[in-house]
C-alpha cells in the first residue's frame, strides 16, 4: 500500500519530467536554430530529436513511456491541422489562380512519390512486405496509417518511414528545389506538401504564410487523393503482375 | 488573462470543428482522418463568414508550434522495429532517395505547367 502512494506521485513527475524534457529541447533546439541563421540541417524537429533520443538511451527510458507522458502533442495535432484552413481559405484567391497546374501536379506526385521510393528499394533489394509498407510515405501520419491497415503494409514500419520522408523533405527540400530553379514560393510550399506532409507544411510555414498555405492545400489533397486510390491501384497492380 | 480566454475560444473551435471531422469519418466509406475532414469543414464555413480574430490568432499559434507537436512521433526513427532494422539500406534509399527524386519531379512539373502564370 505504502509502496503504491509512493509510486504514483512519483510516476506523475516523472511524466511532467518527460513532457518538459520535450518542451526545453524544442525551445533550446529553436534557439540554435535561430541562432545558426536557419541553417537547414539545425532544423529544430532534427536536433530536439537527436538530443531527446540521446537522453533516453542514456538514461534507459523506454520509448512507449516517454509518448505516454508526451501524448498531449499527439492529441494537438489534430486541432493544428484544422487549423490549417485558415491560411487556405485567407490566400484562396492566389490559390484559385493556379488551381490547374495544381491539381495535375497533384496527380502526377501522387503517383510519383510512392513510385520513386518503391523502385529505388526494389533496387536495393526490399521484400515485398517492405515496399507495400513504403507505399503511402508521403502521405500526413494518420491517412498513412489508415492505408496501411487497408493494404496489409507493416503500421510501424510505415509510420517511422512517413515521419523520416517529412524530415528529408522538410530539410533538403527547399534547398533542392531552389537548386532547380523552382524558387517561386508557391511552388515550393506546394512541392513540399505534396512529398513531405505535414513536417514539410511546418517548414514551409517557416518560409512564409504564402508558403504554409500552398503546402497545406497539397497535405490535405495528397492525403485524400492516395486514400481514394493507392487500394485500388495496388489491388489492380497485383491483380496484372 | 484576455488572450489565455482567446486561445481557449479558439481551441474549443477548432476541436468542435475536429469532432464534426470525426463524425463524418465514421461515416464516409474512405479511410480520411477526422483532422482531415475537420479541416475541409472549417474551409468552407471560412468561406462563408470571415474567421474572428481570436481564432486566426489560435490558429497562427498552433501553426508556428507544428514542429514541436511531431516531436515524439519523429523520435520513433531512432526506435524502429526489428523488422525495419533488417532493410535499412533499401529504406534508407526510398527514405532520402526517392523523397529527393519525387522532390525534384514534382517540383519541375509543377514549374513547367505554371509558366507563365507565376511571373507577376
Amino acid at each position: 500500500m505504502t509502496e503504491v502512494l509512493h509510486r504514483e506521485p512519483m510516476d506523475l513527475l516523472f511524466s511532467v519530467g518527460l513532457l518538459a524534457l520535450t518542451l526545453c529541447a524544442y525551445f533550446a533546439a529553436l534557439r540554435a536554430f535561430q541562432k545558426a541563421r536557419h541553417f537547414s540541417l539545425l532544423h529544430p524537429l532534427v536536433s530536439s530529436c537527436l538530443l531527446i533520443a540521446a537522453l533516453l538511451y542514456s538514461f534507459d527510458i523506454d520509448y512507449a513511456r516517454y509518448q505516454r507522458a508526451n501524448s498531449i502533442f499527439y492529441w494537438l495535432l489534430g486541432p493544428a491541422t484544422v487549423a490549417l484552413a485558415i491560411p487556405l481559405d485567407r490566400e484562396f484567391a492566389r490559390i484559385r489562380a493556379l488551381a490547374q497546374p495544381l491539381l495535375l501536379t497533384l496527380l502526377f506526385g501522387a503517383i510519383a512519390a510512392p513510385l520513386s521510393a518503391v523502385t529505388l528499394a526494389a533496387l536495393f533489394g526490399a521484400d515485398p512486405l517492405t515496399l507495400l509498407s513504403l507505399t503511402p510515405k508521403s502521405v500526413t501520419t494518420p491517412i498513412a496509417l489508415g492505408i496501411a491497415k487497408e493494404i496489409g503494409a507493416l503500421a510501424e514500419l510505415t509510420a517511422g518511414v512517413v515521419i523520416f520522408t517529412g524530415v528529408v523533405g522538410a530539410i533538403a527540400g527547399p534547398r533542392l528545389l531552389s537548386l532547380i530553379g523552382v524558387d517561386d514560393e508557391r511552388l515550393q510550399g506546394f512541392t513540399l506538401g505534396i512529398n513531405a506532409h505535414g513536417v514539410g507544411t511546418a517548414r514551409a510555414f517557416d518560409i512564409s504564410p504564402l508558403c504554409g498555405a500552398f503546402s497545406s492545400l497539397a497535405l490535405g489533397l495528397t492525403g485524400v487523393l492516395t486514400a481514394l486510390t493507392l487500394p485500388t491501384l495496388l489491388l489492380w497492380l497485383a491483380k496484372i503482375l | 488573462m484576455s488572450t489565455a480566454l482567446d486561445y481557449l475560444k479558439g481551441l474549443s473551435v477548432l476541436v468542435l470543428f475536429q469532432l464534426l471531422g470525426e463524425g463524418l469519418a465514421q461515416v464516409l466509406p474512405i479511410a480520411v482522418p477526422g483532422p482531415v475532414l475537420g479541416m475541409i469543414l472549417l474551409f468552407f464555413t471560412l468561406r462563408q463568414l470571415d474567421p474572428p480574430g481570436w481564432l486566426v490568432k489560435t490558429a497562427g499559434r498552433l501553426i508556428g508550434l507544428l514542429s514541436l507537436f511531431f516531436i515524439p512521433a519523429g523520435l520513433g526513427i531512432f526506435f524502429l522495429p526489428e523488422a525495419m532494422q533488417q532493410q535499412w539500406p533499401a529504406i534508407l534509399a526510398a527514405i532520402v532517395g526517392g523523397t529527393l527524386l519525387s522532390i525534384a519531379l514534382t517540383g519541375l512539373t509543377l514549374k513547367a505547367l505554371t509558366r507563365g502564370i507565376t511571373e507577376q
